[in-house]
Formats: C-alpha cells, structure tokens, sequence
C-alpha cells in the first residue's frame, strides 16, 4: 500500500530530533524511526534495563507497528513504534516543586540504569517526560542511544537549565520557577543562574561546580577547538558520567521547597461555613458527575483536591490552582493513595486568569492550556468570585470562556454577602457592579441552561449545574 | 581567549562538556586538568585526524 507524506501529520512539538518523529494514526501516538533509530528501538526492546522500566512505568509502554511500515516509509523513515497515549500533556511550568523534583529524580535514575547497560541518554529536556496522574513517566525513547567509549553527556547543561536550577531556584531562594521556565523555554542558563547566588548559596550542595563553574565558564564564551575529541583523548570515561549523574541525585533528593506562607493549603478545614457547605457540595458533584460522565473534567482553584477526587471516579481530572503550596500538597497526597481514582487525577499549577499560552516555534511547540485538552465537565467552585475581585475579569468574559469550553459547568455562586467576599473587599473599593446573582443569571441566558440549582446551608452561595446552549 | 572567533557559530555548549570532567570524581579532574595542560601548551584543544575517529595526542 503506498501513502503519501501528507498522510503523516508529525505533532508539532516533535521536530528537534530527526531520528524519529512523533504522529498520530487513527487515534494512536506513533513515532517514525528512521533505520539507526529503528535499530536501537529493536535491540532496546530486548535489553533487560528498558524492559524492566516499561513494566515498572518509568518509559511510555512501547511496541513495534510493522503495520505502519508502510505509511513511515512513504515520508523517508524507516519502522514505527506504538506508544501508550498520555491522558493529559503538561509542561514543567505548569508542575509544582515536587514534580519537577521527581521528573528529575526519574531521568537520573534511568540513566543510571540505562549507563549500567551501556546506553545513554542523548538529551535531558524536562518535556521527554509527562505525568499519567501524579506519576512521572519517561516518553521520549527516541533519545536513548549507545554509550559510544569516551562519549560525554550531551544533555548535562539541559538538565541543569530544565531541571537543577529551577529547583535551586525554589529551594534556596524561595522563587517560584514556573515564571522563569514558562518565560523561557530552554530553561535557565547557567551564566544567568550564577548570578542569583548569595554568599551563604556558595556553600550550598552543587552551588560551586554545577552553578559558579558551570556559569563562569559558559560566561567567558564558546571554548575553542574540538572539546569532546580532547576529553576523549584525555581518558574520559562513561564512569565519569555516572558519577556526576549520582552526585546530581544526592543534590536533587536533598532539595526541599521553600515556599511563601500560603493560607489556601488549610482553606477548607479553617472557614466553618465552608466546611458546612461541604456534604451538599459532595453529592451535588457526585450526582452532576453520575448524570454527565465525564471523560475528562477540569477543576478549576481545585483547592485540596475533594472534588477532583469525586469527579476521578468517573474519568480523568485536572485538578488547578494557582497556589503552588496546595498543588505540592495534593500531588504529594495522590501519590500515596492506593485508591484507582487518585491515579486519574493529574495536579497542576494552573491562573485561569493567565493560563499557559501556546509557545515555543510558531507557537505550536507547546499548546497553551485552553487548547490542549477539552473537558466535558468543568467544576468551577467558588472561583469565580476571586477572578472578579482578585483577578478583575469581567463576569460576562469569564461566563464566555466558559461556554466556549463546550462542557457541562458546576458552578458554585458567592454572593458579596458572604464573610470571604467581604474580606476580600475588605481593602478595595467595590466597583464590582457585576458581582450580583441577579446580573449572573442575567447573563446566563444565550449561554447556558440552569440544569440543576442547589442553595447551601450557608445561605450566601448556591450550586448551579450549567450546560452550554449551542447553535 | 581575547581574539574570539565569530560566536554565533561556535558552541557554547561546549564549556558545560568540559566541565562534566570536573563533576566526573576524582579520575574526570585529572581528565580536567589534562585537556587544559594540552589547551595552555598547544594554545586549542587538539584537533582530530581527518582519516578517521582518531584524535591527536
């Protein structure tokens, strides 16, 4: 059977490496190999190490498509592998500090094991690995090469810039890092980071040779002549490599957040009418989820998660908030819960008020938030009085935003009346004219169909279930 | 190092390279050291031979 090229549609963030391509075919995630890539995925697929880390979850599930032979070959590659779809794809500026850290702490570790083997990792970009719930898994197997004798580590100063720095960033000066890797793709280089140091970071695990060095020597500009013959004239050693991959280990496992004090990680369980609302507000969900049957449900200021746990029940969640603290809790906690549901649940550091945007080449390396997924639920609990007051959106935008989402919307009101709202007014003038039920009902109308309405027991907010009127 | 080259083609990758040497334990900083003994007696890191995988020493 002979194909055209233009049967092949490469995705867009996949063209870095030449060697082999990511596509989709009929609904499945598929990478083209061209004949050397196509060679070490068929002797990968027998080396024990690989095997092992399919079967554990570290890399994607992987498996040979001869039936696709034909298709990759009519666009000048060679054979075709299978990969398992991940639910949900993220970016590492949408994670929280212990994501980042165990994206980290998996790629060191499967280069140990792939090291051990005699193989190496040809690159360290943070986006080779995805979450599948609160999980990391491995996804670029095109990126595993052999170890060549006297070879160096061509992805050491990737993974500081993707990986290290962020978390030193987090660590040890408190900064949030999605800012700065969302600002640059990249990640962050070693001249620039070295000049974040203070004098108590120099003593710092890694601060003098991972960051001053790195930096200093990166600073003073390209070195000259052929480095990577020269080392491997001068004895370098695959021992080497796993000695520095070790060491980043030891630096990454010691890390620990630093973060701001956050008042949303015990939002919950420290305002009383909020936590009396809570059984209606379980049901309601659980009963608009029942009725719906989502496939994918967006929580949007998803707090500690109770909700998304619920909706978990019926499909995958992403479960957002702006609030790094809460997001690093809820991660941590999913990944202790033995329950099937916690594992559909994929955490993420999400404004709805600035979500990611489409970046990278043409703006179609890295999808923006809106367009890389499409819920069939949107839970929206009392969120939306904060992008009104805190956020200073409009009603009627944030109402079309989310009609132009096509999901079915539990949305729970807040009047102004209510003690938080109140507080939240507390220090600024109130020129929210559009923060009234009446007005929120009024737009309503062209928009969405009220469903189901639920008054709380704590009379100053209510549940609607929404759904989008089309056409 | 004052009479660079035109940057833009070379690699500044190639710093973070060498320094994999620093961070390799004991045996990488003699690796270390002995490329930049080559760079200061040869003024460059040595160029390979153009028949093969080969380098000079």
């Amino acid at each position: 059977m002979q194909l055209s090229t233009c049967n092949l549609k490469f995705q867009p963030g996949s063209f870095r490496d030449r060697s082999c391509r990511v596509f989709e075919w009929q609904g499945e995630v598929c990478r083209a190999l061209n004949s050397e890539s196509a060679d070490y995925h068929r002797r990968l697929l027998q080396m024990p190490f690989f095997t092992q880390a399919l079967e554990r979850g570290q890399i994607i599930d992987t498996v040979p498509a001869p039936d696709l032979t034909a298709l990759v070959q009519s666009a000048g590659y060679a054979a075709a592998v299978r990969h398992v779809r991940v639910p949900v794809l993220s970016w590492p500026w949408e994670w929280c500090f212990s994501m980042l850290r165990d994206a980290a702490l998996l790629q060191l570790r499967l280069m140990q094991q792939a090291l051990a083997a005699g193989w190496i990792f040809s690159d360290a970009s943070a986006f080779n690995i995805q979450f599948i719930g609160p999980h990391p898994v491995f996804i670029d197997t095109g990126s595993l090469v052999p170890l060549q004798p006297g070879a160096v580590w061509e992805g050491y100063r990737q993974f500081c810039q993707q990986f290290l720095y962020p978390l030193m960033l987090q660590a040890w000066k408190g900064v949030d890092f999605q800012p700065w890797l969302r600002g640059r793709i990249e990640g962050i280089p070693p001249e620039q980071f070295s000049g974040l140091l203070s004098l108590r970071d120099y003593f710092r695990p890694g601060a003098f040779s991972h960051v001053w060095l790195h930096g200093l020597m990166a600073g003073r500009g390209p070195v000259q002549g052929p480095v990577r013959e020269s080392l491997e004239s001068s004895g370098f050693k695959a021992e080497m490599i796993l000695h520095n991959v070790r060491g980043l280990e030891r630096i990454v496992q010691g890390m620990q957040p630093r973060f701001q004090h956050s008042a949303w990680t015990s939002y919950i369980s420290s305002e009383p009418h909020v936590q009396s609302d809570q059984p209606v507000k379980m049901s309601f969900v659980h009963a608009t989820c029942q009725a719906v049957k989502p496939s994918l449900t967006w929580d949007l200021g998803c707090n500690r998660g109770l909700y998304s746990r619920i909706a978990a029940e019926f499909g995958q969640v992403m479960a957002l908030d702006a609030d790094q603290p809460t997001i690093d809790a809820v991660y941590r906690e999913l990944q202790q819960e033995p329950a099937v549901a916690s594992s559909r649940i994929l955490p993420l550091v999400q404004q709805v008020a600035d979500p990611s945007p489409n970046q990278g080449w043409r703006g179609l390396e890295r999808a923006g938030f809106d367009s890389r997924s499409r819920p069939q639920l949107i839970l929206a609990l009392a969120v939306v009085h904060h992008l009104v007051i805190t956020g200073g959106l409009q009603l009627a935008d944030i109402l079309d935003w989310l009609h132009a989402r096509g999901a079915d919307v539990v949305l729970e009101w807040v009047d102004p009346e209510d003690p938080l709202v109140r507080r939240l007014l507390l220090n600024r003038r109130n020129v929210f004219s559009d923060l009234r039920q009446d007005v929120f009902l009024n737009l309503l109308e062209g928009r969405f169909r009220i469903v189901q309405r639920q008054p709380l027991p704590s009379a100053s907010r209510c549940l609607y279930w929404l759904e989008p009127i089309t056409g | 190092m004052s009479m660079l080259p035109v940057f833009a083609y070379l690699d500044p990758g190639a710093s973070s390279l060498l320094l994999q040497a620093f961070v390799g334990g004991f045996a990488g900083l003699l690796v270390f050291a002995r490329h930049f003994y080559r760079v200061f007696r040869y003024g460059r890191a040595p160029q390979p031979h153009t028949d093969g995988n080969q380098v000079c020493n």
